[in-house]
């Protein structure tokens, strides 16, 4: 169990910047995840802090000590590959405790070993067999157990259960995440599937181009992203973004769409007023934060319906909010309206997101 | 339109060339085969008389005579040939065994400064023919090496390397660099991720290239003919030469016995292993 610290991390091939001048902390027992995009550098970063690759410049703390001069087997990592990287002519069993017999750890140990944490991950009855013998998902389990068999002070992760089908990939993220109860060991989990980040870990870091955008809780990220970016990755469907400006009209304040205009609150408008570059804004609300009624109410807005996506337990519905703004809703899956009807909008002030035009930066 | 029909035509005409081509090449293999192992049942007067027709009365006894050390054929063995050909042999192939898959991993594996001007060079080895026997003899005798079996143990393993390199090369290759990553992560030495890791993977070639060896070297013959000179050190080939040409006129029977058992040990494997020497070769991996 160990605290990493990364500082001023950065790693380049040729010319491309895979990872940007990362400077982050990971608690002991933290389990924290890496989220971006493909090729955002979550592999890159996650290597680096393994041992497999060399910095181009900055540092890696472990537990305060510096370890950019040990190797992986020094640092005393496990770690999972994105393509499981198991020994095609060993034994699931040999996979799993080369790294003991290795370490010249005693057989019978070994057999106990392996015997609990094939347990753990239900592939007891594999153990004799080759990798080529299994299927993704139960390559996928060797792989874990290939990490979990020793007492690593740092589980490095890296996207383990993108090669499973979808049920299996929930089933498995719950194991991951009660197997982190149990052992409470260090763990970075690299994914760019924000659902998986959500459920799994303590803090997310979302990266991008090489680039730390934002670490916080799951919740956190989702309810604040600072950029739009992030407001756009986390949460699915996505954040909708309408463009608007700021008016002042009879000594009150607008925010102006278009088809519509929201009065602001003072509290609101004098952060605006000393964060907006400028009067053009981008406002972000979530799905669930734009509710949908049948018939006309104070301050709602009228709309067209687009289109509705039935999800088993919710809908989906889109609108059209005079001729260029569209926007999603979550609704009862029950919705009943047919496309082409006219329904009133209303926005839940407390969770509307203002960004600055080109969305670089969260205003409030 | 006009692709079709000449396509169709030239692949039943490929397919029957390709036949012709192959029934002929077993025939020109298999026939001077079974003549030598007929003939190797006569006596010498019926082999003169006929040497197309079968044998009377099958001389079995041919075979323990050819084998047999006290028999006065000059000086002609075929048993002190057999042992100095499994020597020679089993030496060749266990050096060859044990280096080249170094060489071939190193070379396609691990970063180092001039890699590609040594693979390059081991690849030129191939095209080295004829004449560089003399300079090998030369290189023997300046060692004094000369009629000793390493004379011939030093030059096959050279002549070995290109091709059995290249070989485990393109399979060494073809291993994903995540399995390195893998061995490093569980601890292992390069040396051991060399040996439990990747060498395992290359077996099939490792095989290919130890068969291939076994067959090459139990027939060469004109490195033999220079390089050594005691007939107590001659390999098989050798060994047959020796059989004077008087000897081989009184004991047709017995010399036609020993070169076919001098075959043999070929024989017997090209027929159990053709299969995996051809999976070697097209670099099918065995998996798991
Ligand atoms: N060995 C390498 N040589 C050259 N460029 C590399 C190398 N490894 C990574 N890169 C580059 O660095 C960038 C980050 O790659 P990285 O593999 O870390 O992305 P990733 O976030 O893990 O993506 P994915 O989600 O697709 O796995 C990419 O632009 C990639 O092309
Ligand atoms: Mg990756």
């Amino acid at each position: 169990m160990a605290e990493i610290v990364l500082e001023n991390l950065c790693k380049t091939f040729g010319n491309v910047k895979a990872v940007d001048n990362l400077n982050l902390k990971i608690k002991e027992k933290e389990f924290m995840v890496f989220l971006g995009p493909s090729g955002c550098g979550k592999t890159t970063a996650l290597r680096l802090i393994a041992g497999l690759e060399k910095p181009t410049s900055g540092n890696i703390y472990f537990d305060g000590e510096p370890v950019n001069d040990l190797e992986p087997k020094e640092r005393n990592i496990a770690m999972v590959f994105q393509e499981y990287a198991l020994y095609p002519h060993m034994s699931v069993a040999d996979n799993m405790s080369l790294c003991l017999q290795v370490d010249k750890v005693p057989k019978e140990k070994i057999v106990k070993k392996l015997k609990i944490t094939a347990g753990i991950l239900q592939i007891e009855q594999l153990l004799t067999r080759k990798p080529s013998e299994l299927s993704g998902g139960q390559q996928q389990r060797v792989a874990l157990g290939r990490a979990i068999i020793r007492n690593p002070s740092v589980y490095l992760m890296d996207e383990p259960l993108s090669n499973l089908d979808a049920i299996l990939r929930v089933a498995m993220r719950a194991e991951l995440k009660k197997l982190h109860e149990k052992l409470k060991t260090t763990t970075i989990y690299v994914t760019h599937d924000q659902a998986e980040a959500m459920v799994l870990a303590d803090r997310v870091a979302v990266l991008k181009d090489g680039k730390l955008l934002q670490m916080d809780k799951p919740r956190k990220i989702y309810d604040r992203p600072t950029n739009k970016f992030i407001a756009e990755f986390v949460g699915s469907p996505k954040m909708n973004f309408i463009k608007c400006s700021l008016l002042e009209k009879n000594g009150q304040i607008f925010l102006d769409a278009g088809p519509f205009s929201l009065k602001v609150s003072n509290g609101v408008w004098t952060t605006m007023k000393n964060q907006a570059p400028s009067s053009e804004l981008t406002m972000g609300v979530r799905p669930e934060h734009v509710f949908v009624h049948t018939k006309k109410e104070k301050d709602s807005i009228e709309a067209k319906v687009y289109f509705f996506q039935q999800m088993g337990n919710v809908g989906y519905v889109e609108l059209g909010l005079g001729n260029d703004i569209q926007v999603t809703a979550a609704v009862k899956a029950d919705f009943e309206k047919n496309i082409g009807e006219k329904v009133f909008v209303k926005f839940d002030k407390k969770h509307i997101r203002f960004f600055d035009e080109v969305g670089e930066k969260l205003i409030a | 339109m006009r692709n079709k029909k000449p396509s169709t035509l030239s692949r039943r005409t490929k397919r029957t060339i390709s036949y012709i081509f192959l029934i002929s090449f077993s025939l020109a293999i298999l026939i001077p085969l079974g003549l030598l192992f007929m003939n190797s049942l006569k006596t010498s007067t019926e082999v003169y008389d006929d040497p197309l027709a079968l044998p009377q009365d099958p001389q079995w006894s041919n075979y323990p005579e050819a084998l047999n050390p006290e028999a006065d054929w000059g000086e002609f063995s075929i048993g002190t040939g057999f042992k100095n050909s499994v020597i020679v042999v089993s030496t060749t192939v266990t050096i060859v065994a044990l280096i080249a898959p170094m060489a071939a991993y190193s070379l396609a594996r691990l970063e180092f400064r001039g890699r590609k001007f040594i693979f390059y060079f081991f690849m030129a080895g191939m095209f080295v023919g004829g004449p560089a026997i003399v300079a090998m003899l030369h290189l023997m005798m300046t060692l004094g090496l000369v009629n000793t079996h390493w004379a011939l143990i030093f030059p096959y393993v050279a002549g070995a390397m290109p091709f059995s390199i290249l070989l485990m090369w393109t399979y060494f290759g073809a291993i994903p660099r995540a399995l390195d990553d893998s061995a490093k992560v569980d601890g292992l030495s390069p040396f051991q991720t060399y040996w439990k890791v990747m060498l395992p993977q290359a077996f099939p070639a490792l095989f290919t290239i130890v068969i291939l060896q076994i067959i090459w070297i139990w027939s060469e013959f004109l490195l033999a003919l220079i390089m050594l000179q005691d007939p107590g050190l001659f390999t098989l080939p050798l060994m047959l030469t020796r059989f004077s040409a008087t000897t081989v006129e009184m004991h047709f029977g017995v010399f036609a016995a020993g070169v076919f058992l001098s075959a043999l040990p070929l024989i017997i494997m090209y027929l159990i292993f053709s299969e995996r020497i051809k999976r070697g070769m097209s670099m099918e991996f065995v998996k798991g």
